[in-house]
């Protein structure tokens, strides 16, 4: 018998998280991606486990479901670096792409790069193959949609102001398809608060070179600080804004995070380069990210994919979402929906049932808790993450807020769930 | 007072400017991206060969204030390039931008950045303004073409492989609109040995931090390293698609310059960064740009026919420096638009216009370039002072020197000394 086929779209972390897991789990998995690199945004993202994200990673690793986590922890920058109170963890993104490349490559995934699916093919709710752009056909028994969520170049044409060259790359390999909205599976979007779709990014990136030799000294020593932004500079009319969705810290002053390639200035996402150049130390600032210049973002968080809490899009028997689209964006977030959607897609692809994780985990909480709000309303205005905000409060709450591995690992193990996700099914 | 408007802040337009608002003029310099100095982001190497004799011809003819500059950013001197090129300047290209804005601004050039020329208003031979993006009309008594000769978008779609995303910015900017072209004048490409339009860029960039830690030591402490490819990757067939101008020795070999911010490696612009990971001390590399890392972008697309005073053929008071005028590199376009905004100021003076005498190395440099460019092969392989037929001529000649008394000397005899730090009217 030939083995159940899974097949992954979109190279990401939660994709490549999908693509080992359906592989453990005994399945042949394909990881096709639009690009020539593995790692989507975390090739610019790099912050990983500040506040709770860890509790997320771990319960992932007890699950059975760490090798991503793992990848990046063995091309650690910085370890536990302290920004704005949160203890960060950042990873080298001149790494990332090989580092992924190799993990895949031993969870013996089968690799397509610069393949981008486009076209589904569907039979009684059951996706039965994709098609990538070059005609080449992808027939599987399961399917995980890690296509995100950001661009592609119409969506910023008409929404932000237009293509800003962002690593996404678009303009060359060609625009995001999300391969569940293919399928019918329905799509929401985040609303901005002038009404218009999408979300705008907090951060840009500049040339390590073109900061000051005492920034540059001090990020080498320290990974990441924080500077106060100057008084003039400041954008009152946003202030209330930025302070809502990422504290108040983060509307006076910008953060600057050694991640390897270039040093990222989180906070001052909507910066031009003369207004860059006028925090001391500035400059002679170049942006290198996104590359046209400051000011303007890429268009993201425009394609979430209505599914229920094991993951699986709604109406469609065999598809999975995994990554931004599940509603959860961030690193770890995304991550873990990864290996949950895997898992489930091997399931599914071996004639079983997919699972759900108890509401008493992070995870299955979180998923839970999102697909709730999702039900209930179009208005996803609320971002969702482990490090602040609504859920970082709640899993205070709960109790899921001891962040020491051992006592998750305990917790997971306590539940019977420890390595439900990284079993064999054959 | 006189009114000149440059279009296109490249270092070809800068000098434009500059050299307008030293003459006496009141200057504009339109830039459609948020940066001065166009695609010398990636430049970062002068000096070599004859082009040391530029740089200091351009100080004794008053107009040294860019060449200074990039002295003051020096990263290495002294550098062999492997085709001979000598006494190589290696500066730090991620540094210019801000001091070339400085001494263009404190010359009281009006700098207007992110604001894209999209058309001109004229009246038989005379233009009379350039038309902006939003509708405003920008007049002027004379006029600078310095838009260029690269993508945009279209360009590298029918020449090339699409847009591969390069320091050009066209998808977030726009793309490049020539003035000439818009006032009804004739520009001709550059042709590949197969006969396509346009060139194919040679270089790329490469983030440095992507280099095995060692290797970048190496490349940050020399300046210049010469890393022989792997023989099966050696792919002579590919000469002509890198214009053919320098030597074999590009396609054998990574050439690679420490250029501050990111890496240059020249004469393999062909190469994917795929296939790059696949060298020794590269398994990791990114590259910069063109960020999606195939072919590159296709350059040379517009020069215009102009004579030996930087005007533009069949207009009153339209010049043009820099790639459009046929002049790529770091001095050549530098000292082109340094002659075509001197020039546009003389014209608004209603002085002749300036052409500098053929017994020092620019002016030999642009005539024999205004005569080459008549024909097909002079206009596909182009003239530079570094390598090439025209720096075998300068060797032939004379013209080149090390000696930065006899440079003086002849710029002295010519009667040129410091004729473009002079007030016209």
């Amino acid at each position: 018998m030939e083995k159940a086929r899974v097949i992954v779209v979109g190279g990401g972390f939660s994709g490549i998280a999908a693509a080992i897991t359906a592989s453990k789990a005994g399945a042949q998995a394909m990881l096709l991606e639009r690009t020539d690199m593995l790692s989507g945004s975390g090739l610019r993202a790099a912050r990983l486990y500040h506040n709770l994200k860890i509790v997320g990673a771990e319960e992932a690793k007890a699950l059975g479901g760490g090798e991503v986590f793992e990848a990046l922890e063995s091309i650690l920058l910085h370890r536990g670096n302290i920004i704005d109170e949160e203890a960060a963890f950042i990873y080298n993104t001149v790494l990332v792409d090989t580092t992924m490349r190799k993990a895949v490559e031993a969870a013996g995934v089968e690799l397509h790069l610069e393949s981008r699916a486009v076209k589904v093919e569907k039979e009684d709710g059951v996706l039965k193959a994709v098609t990538t752009h070059s005609g080449k056909r992808f027939p599987g028994d399961a399917f995980v949609d890690a296509s995100g969520t950001f661009g592609g170049l119409s969506n910023c044409i008409k929404y932000g102001r237009g293509c800003v060259m962002c690593f996404h790359r678009c303009l060359y390999f060609g625009d995001r398809v999300s391969i569940a909205t293919q399928a019918g599976s329905g799509e929401l979007h985040w609303t901005k608060p002038d009404g218009t779709p999408g979300s705008s990014g907090a951060a840009i990136a500049v040339f390590k070179e073109s900061l000051s030799a005492e920034l540059r000294s001090r990020l080498k020593k320290e990974g990441a600080f924080s500077l106060p932004i100057p008084e003039a500079l400041i954008d009152h009319s946003r202030f209330k804004q930025i302070q809502a969705a990422r504290g108040a810290r983060e509307a006076t002053h910008v953060n600057l995070v050694d991640i390897g390639l270039v040093a990222k200035c989180v906070g001052i996402g909507n910066f031009r380069l003369d207004s860059l150049r006028k925090i001391p130390g500035f400059e002679n600032a170049q942006i290198e990210y996104p590359m046209g210049g400051g000011g303007y973002h890429q268009v993201s968080y425009m394609s979430f994919t209505p599914r229920e809490d094991s993951l699986r899009a709604r109406g469609i028997a065999n598809l999975f979402i995994a990554g931004e689209k599940t509603g959860l964006p961030g690193i770890v977030e995304a991550t873990v929906c990864g290996v949950l959607a895997g898992s489930n897609a091997a399931r599914v692809a071996f004639g079983r049932e997919p699972i759900e994780l108890p509401r008493s985990t992070a995870i299955g909480d979180m998923i839970a808790y999102r697909g709730e709000q999702m039900a209930a309303s179009d208005d996803l205005r609320v971002p969702l993450s482990m490090a602040h905000g609504v859920y970082f409060a709640r899993m205070k709450e709960l109790g899921l807020d001891d962040t020491d591995p051992a006592v998750i690992h305990k917790r997971i193990d306590a539940l019977g769930l420890t390595d439900i996700l990284g079993r064999r099914h054959v | 007072m006189s009114r000149i408007v440059v279009v296109g802040g490249g270092l070809a337009g800068c000098g434009a400017a500059l050299a307008a608002a030293k003459a006496g003029a009141q200057v504009t310099l339109l830039e459609r991206t948020d940066m001065l100095s166009g695609v010398a982001v990636s430049a970062g190497e002068t000096n070599g060969n004859g082009q040391f004799v530029a740089n200091h011809e351009l100080r004794f003819l008053g107009a040294g204030e860019f060449p200074d500059a990039i002295q003051s950013i020096k990263l290495h001197d002294g550098v062999q390039f492997p085709d001979s090129s000598r006494h190589v300047f290696i500066f730090n290209a991620g540094l210019l931008e801000p001091l070339i804005k400085k001494i263009v601004k404190k010359a009281g050039v009006e700098v207007l950045l992110e604001t894209r020329a999209t058309d001109v208003k004229k009246e038989d031979g005379r233009i009379l303004a350039v038309k902006l993006a939003d509708g405003r009309m920008v007049e002027g008594d004379a006029f600078v073409d310095c838009t260029g000769g690269r993508g945009g978008i279209s360009v590298c779609r029918k020449y090339g492989m699409g847009c591969v995303m390069c320091h050009v910015k066209c998808p977030a900017f726009g793309d490049r609109i020539g003035m000439v072209e818009k006032a009804g004048g004739k520009v001709y490409d550059m042709r590949r040995a197969d006969g396509k339009h346009g060139q194919v860029g040679k270089a790329i960039t490469l983030f440095k931090d992507t280099l095995a830690p060692k290797l970048k030591a190496r490349l940050e402490k020399k300046g210049l390293l010469r890393i022989p490819l792997p023989s099966e990757m050696v792919d002579y067939s590919k000469h002509a698609l890198m214009g053919g101008l320098r030597t074999k020795d590009f396609l054998a070999n990574l050439i690679l310059t420490d250029i501050g911010p990111v890496a240059k490696l020249s004469g393999l612009g062909y190469m994917t960064q795929e296939e790059l990971r696949r060298v020794p001390d590269f398994e990791n590399v990114e590259v910069e740009s063109p960020r999606a890392s195939r072919y590159n972008a296709i350059s040379h697309m517009a020069i215009a026919i102009r004579d030996s005073a930087m005007r533009a053929k069949g207009f009153e008071n339209l010049f043009c420096g820099g790639e459009k005028a046929g002049h790529g590199g770091v001095e050549a376009a530098t000292a082109s638009g340094i002659l075509a905004g001197h020039n546009a100021a003389r014209n608004a003076c209603r002085l002749a216009p300036l052409v500098l005498p053929e017994s020092i190395a620019l002016g030999d440099f642009f005539a024999y370039a205004t005569e080459g460019f008549k024909t097909a092969a002079g206009r596909n392989s182009g003239y530079r002072m570094a390598f090439g037929k025209y720096w075998e001529r300068m060797q032939r000649t004379g013209l080149y020197t090390d000696d930065v008394k006899k440079i003086k000397r002849r710029v002295t005899e010519a009667g040129m000394l410091g004729v473009f730090a002079k007030k016209l009217c």
